[in-house]
């Protein structure tokens, strides 16, 4: 019996040891819900786009998501984080909407899952909205910011007033919104266009008679066939 | 032609080199054992104690051993490539020896050469120094072979390297008791050939483990650290598994004795079977051992992000 604790203590001491001192781990920003997200980015006006997510591992499974972070006043910068399994169910539909928003106004942050780049709508900085000849009001942004709908991956998405104050309502519920058509999200058009799943997580599939013959073969045998 | 000749030239030179080094251990022999002054330029008959023999040839194959990881780097010309070669040879040479020194001091302090080797001939004083001869001669080249960049040897890697890996062999050998149930001093001075073969075949397998574990590059010298210590507690964890599937599948059993007099009479006075088993046991364990710890190649397991 001692024996086997023993033996337990040193599997339990090695992979505690091996997981503190991984190189990768170390470097590895880690999220385990949306609370962290405020210690990690604080610069403001900042959206923070939820690209893509996928998992690793064979047998203890790895949840990575990475994060298209979109700060008016610098670069923009692919973020990848592993997170918790929870937050990464959670928010497995939510590809292509900003799950994190920093506002300019009151430094106030918002965590609920909303289309791209709202956090620059209605403020008089970046934009103005603009009443189209059908009556119908539009924003456009200035032209120092015209590469944002390119970046934000709206593609020929046009923003309207009532979109804006639909998601207005939906950020004072706390309540997810897609789009009107469901235009952004995972099974989004525009997200999907935009921000395709990378599908890092899914192997090719492999025909085995070919591995076989790859194995067996030399290349003059191959090329004979 | 020109480049054949230079080659011929090194290999002369490193066979003049190696028996330099056996000459030049003829008189390392006298400052480690300077009771032996008077014996060692007398006429040495090999047939009379074979137990000299043994324990000299040992030092010899060590010191052949570990020349035996050496690289020439002609792209800087033939003379820079034998200066370099004989820095890190000589710094090799006299760490091997100071590691032979340390070694017999931790494990044989209570026992002198020239009362075991030279007067009473104990063969298995012999047998446990040539053990220690191969297994530090295995380690010495395995340092020398991470020690060497990509361009030359540098002898301060060779130096922390060796002092590395001498504090774990130190620690390791105080392990004997918890793998053997015989007592080695007790058994050292019955002259027990069961204790040599025993202690030789967890001498040279501690070296194997310590050898596979160390054979990682050095990127920094924390992080080496950590993963050597890492692959020796993988170590700890894999052999009991080889050991246990090994008396599992071959049913080997122990010990004979039924009854516990049987036992202890055993441990006092073990049989040459029950030694060359424990050894033979621990040895192969500790090769399968370091295949697994060793360099496995996973490939791209993982995507990479």
């Amino acid at each position: 019996m001692n024996k086997i604790s023993l033996y337990i203590f040193l599997i339990i001491i090695y992979l505690g040891l091996s997981r503190t001192f991984a190189p990768q781990i170390q470097s590895q920003i880690y999220i385990q819900n949306e609370k962290s997200f405020p210690n990690f980015f604080k610069q403001e006006p900042m959206t923070l786009i939820l690209i893509d997510s996928f998992k690793t591992g064979f047998i203890i499974k790895s949840y990575f998501q990475k994060y298209l972070k979109l700060y008016a006043f610098g670069p923009t910068q692919e973020v990848l984080v592993k997170t918790s399994k929870d937050f990464w169910k959670e928010h497995f539909p939510h590809r292509g909407l900003s799950i994190f928003r920093r506002y300019d106004t009151d430094n106030s942050v918002n965590f609920t899952p909303l289309p791209p780049g709202m956090v620059f709508i209605n403020n008089p900085s970046f934009g103005a909205w603009v009443r189209s000849t059908t009556g119908k009001q539009f924003w456009r942004f200035h032209r120092a910011y015209r590469s944002f709908p390119k970046v934000l991956g709206w593609d020929t998405f046009v923003l309207t007033r009532e979109f804006y104050q639909e998601v207005i309502k939906s950020e004072k519920q706390g309540k997810t919104f897609l789009g009107f058509n469901n235009e952004f999200g995972e099974h989004g058009t525009i997200t999907q266009k935009s921000f395709p799943q990378s599908n890092l997580d899914k192997r090719e599939k492999i025909n085995f008679i070919e591995h076989v013959r790859e194995i067996f073969l030399l290349e003059g045998m191959k090329s004979n066939e | 032609m020109n480049e054949l000749l230079d080659k011929l030239l090194i290999r002369v030179l490193l066979t003049l080199f190696i028996c330099l080094g056996i000459y030049l251990y003829k008189y390392a022999h006298l400052i480690l054992y300077p009771s032996t002054r008077n014996q060692l330029f007398k006429k040495f008959y090999p047939m009379k104690n074979s137990a000299d023999t043994l324990f000299l040839f040992g030092r010899i194959l060590g010191i052949g051993m570990i020349y035996s990881e050496f690289y020439f780097y002609m792209s800087d010309g033939v003379f820079l490539a034998l200066f370099d070669f004989m820095i890190a040879s000589s710094i090799s040479l006299i760490l091997y020896l100071g590691s032979l020194y340390i070694v017999d001091s931790i494990v044989l302090y209570s026992f002198e050469y020239h009362d075991e080797i030279v007067k009473r001939e104990n063969m298995s004083y012999a047998m446990i120094c040539f053990s220690h001869a191969v297994g530090l001669a295995h380690l010495m080249k395995v340092s020398v072979s991470i020690a060497r960049d990509s361009y030359h040897h540098i002898p301060v890697f060779l130096v922390f390297i060796w002092l590395f890996t001498m504090v774990i062999i130190g620690f390791a050998t105080k392990t004997y008791p918890l793998i053997s149930r015989f007592r080695f001093n007790k058994l050292l001075v019955q002259r027990s050939p069961a204790l040599a073969y025993s202690y030789s075949g967890f001498f040279i397998g501690i070296c194997i483990i310590i050898a596979s574990s160390v054979n990682h590059e050095i990127e920094d010298v924390k992080v080496y650290v950590i993963q050597t210590c890492l692959k020796i507690l993988l170590s700890l964890i894999i052999l009991p598994i080889f050991r246990r599937g090994l008396m599992i599948v071959f049913t080997f059993q122990d010990t004979a004795a039924t009854n516990e007099m049987d036992m202890a009479r055993e441990v006092e006075n073990p049989s040459i079977g029950h030694g060359i088993y424990e050894g033979a046991l621990f040895l192969t364990c500790c090769y399968l051992t370091s295949v697994i710890t060793g360099h496995l190649y996973f490939g791209t397991f993982y995507p990479r992000f």
